[in-house]
């Protein structure tokens, strides 16, 4: 079965002009391409204040006033279905504490694990949050989330580090 | 990276911003999803998991911009080993923005670098001027109306502001012009960005190793001055992955190589062997290429 074309040219405005209406829609799709375009490129340096991002900025944030660490702007977000893990690599110095910032939001708490530059897992036994960590050497380390396979739905993610 | 990039040669074309594979990969069966593997993941033993998490290409491809570190990280990891006389590494005034697209792109990256060490240096009235630099080569590179705004809003009372705000922003202005070139399909100018970023920042690190080291006595951790051979390693992997054109600029070809040189010779597979001897090869080469690449031609 073949569903209708949308007509938007068939659009009649109270004079009677197609004319007039399909400048109009043309103005309006551009608008709208352009807002889009405006959005995708603002969420690029800015990330959208969603409820993860909030909750990883007030744990940053936190850290930063009472730890003294330096955060980063850059950060990790991203929806993980259940069951569903990310291992994301991060560069630490050995000289340096570091702290991560996990928020969430949805149907189940990530766990997060870290591996060394071998693969090595290093036991943390931490689910969100903020999670400490002094590497033992520098180096690539990496950052494993996972949901569990029983969550009622997808985990919005947001991840960030900070260094003192 | 020793032992990271197993199998390599026979790897998969990846992101250039990707990290090595880890060793012994198990990479999932052909059409196996990912997903499907990792669910089946959770119920193996914590070697297993590891295993082939690790491996999965799909999970690799989730590179944010956090998977390289910033200058920030590696100057406070300097300042164990060392107190720093952060404003002696100043660069004198930057030149006029040159024409060639690529020189430019590295020229960035070394000011992106500048500002994180004129933030370690708490100078407000530096943040200013390098605000304008960066404003004046990023128009070169038509990001000037993007990047302008952003570079504005960070910088222009960069006096009195928190340094972590400031310091944040200076990243954020460089992830702007990053997504800019990205949309434009110049990958490789976010690469050359990036890799001149490092160049600054080891050669800032190799002169505050040196300012600090006393006459005959050894540096306190050599391997720094590269920040780690492991770091070095991934600039010269960004660096294979931009292609060698007609007409390239001399420079590009000289970070090229000299790049590589100098991962080989911080991973023991070529140069000397002797370590004060690799810290002043690894100095007398940045300097040269930063010098190359600043020069008009």
């Amino acid at each position: 079965m073949t569903e209708a074309k949308p007509q938007p040219f068939a659009v009649r405005l109270p004079d009677g002009s197609h004319a007039r209406a399909r400048r109009l829609y043309r103005w309006l799709a551009a608008l709208g391409l352009a807002l889009w375009l405006a959005g995708v490129a603002g969420a690029q340096g800015d990330p959208p204040q969603t409820p993860e991002v909030a909750a990883a900025e007030r744990i940053a944030n936190r850290l930063v006033a009472e730890e003294k660490y330096a955060f980063r702007h850059a950060s990790w977000r991203g929806a993980l279905k259940p069951g569903k893990l990310v291992v994301l690599p991060v560069f630490l110095f050995s000289e340096n504490d570091y702290a991560f910032a996990l928020g969430f939001q949805g149907g189940a708490v990530p766990s997060l694990s870290i591996f060394d530059p071998n693969g090595k897992a290093i036991p943390t036994g931490v689910s969100a949050g903020a999670f400490r960590f002094k590497p033992p050497a520098t180096g690539h380390y990496y950052i494993r989330l996972r949901i569990p396979a029983n969550a009622s739905g997808p985990v919005e993610c947001c991840l960030n580090y900070g260094w003192r | 990276m020793a032992g990271l990039s197993g199998g390599q040669g026979q790897e998969p074309e990846r992101d250039p911003h990707s990290a090595p594979t880890c060793p012994a990969p198990a990479v999932p069966a052909e059409g196996e999803p990912a997903e499907e593997a990792a669910a089946e993941a959770t119920d193996r033993s914590p070697t297993e998991v590891e295993a082939e998490v690790l491996s999965i290409q799909e999970v690799e491809a989730e590179l944010g911009a956090i998977s390289m570190p910033t200058p920030g990280e590696y100057f406070a990891a300097l300042r164990h080993h060392v107190s720093p006389r952060w404003r002696r590494h100043y660069r004198g005034s930057i030149s006029e923005p040159q024409t060639d697209r690529q020189k430019v792109a590295l020229e960035l990256g070394g000011m992106f670098a500048d500002g994180f060490l004129i933030l370690e240096a708490k100078d407000g009235q530096g943040i200013a001027n390098i605000a304008r630099d960066l404003r004046s080569h990023a128009t070169i590179l038509g990001a000037g109306e993007r990047f302008g705004p952003v570079c504005g809003d960070a910088f222009q009372s960069g006096r009195g502001r928190a340094l972590e705000v400031v310091r944040r922003d200076l990243e954020r202005s460089q992830l702007v012009l990053a997504e800019f070139l990205r949309a434009q399909r110049d990958e490789k100018l976010v690469a050359l960005i990036q890799v001149g970023l490092w160049l600054r920042t080891f050669q800032i690190g190799t002169e505050v190793l040196a300012e600090n080291q006393e006459e005959g006595s050894e540096h306190p951790k050599p391997t720094l001055c590269v920040g780690s051979p492991a770091l070095l390693e991934r600039l010269a992997m960004l660096m294979e992955k931009i292609p060698a054109v007609e007409g390239e600029a001399e420079c590009v070809k000289d970070v090229r190589a000299d790049v590589e040189n100098l991962a080989n010779m911080w991973l023991g597979e070529a140069g000397p062997r002797r370590t004060e001897s690799k810290v002043e090869r690894t100095q007398d080469r940045i300097q040269r290429l930063l010098r190359e690449i600043s020069e008009k031609r």
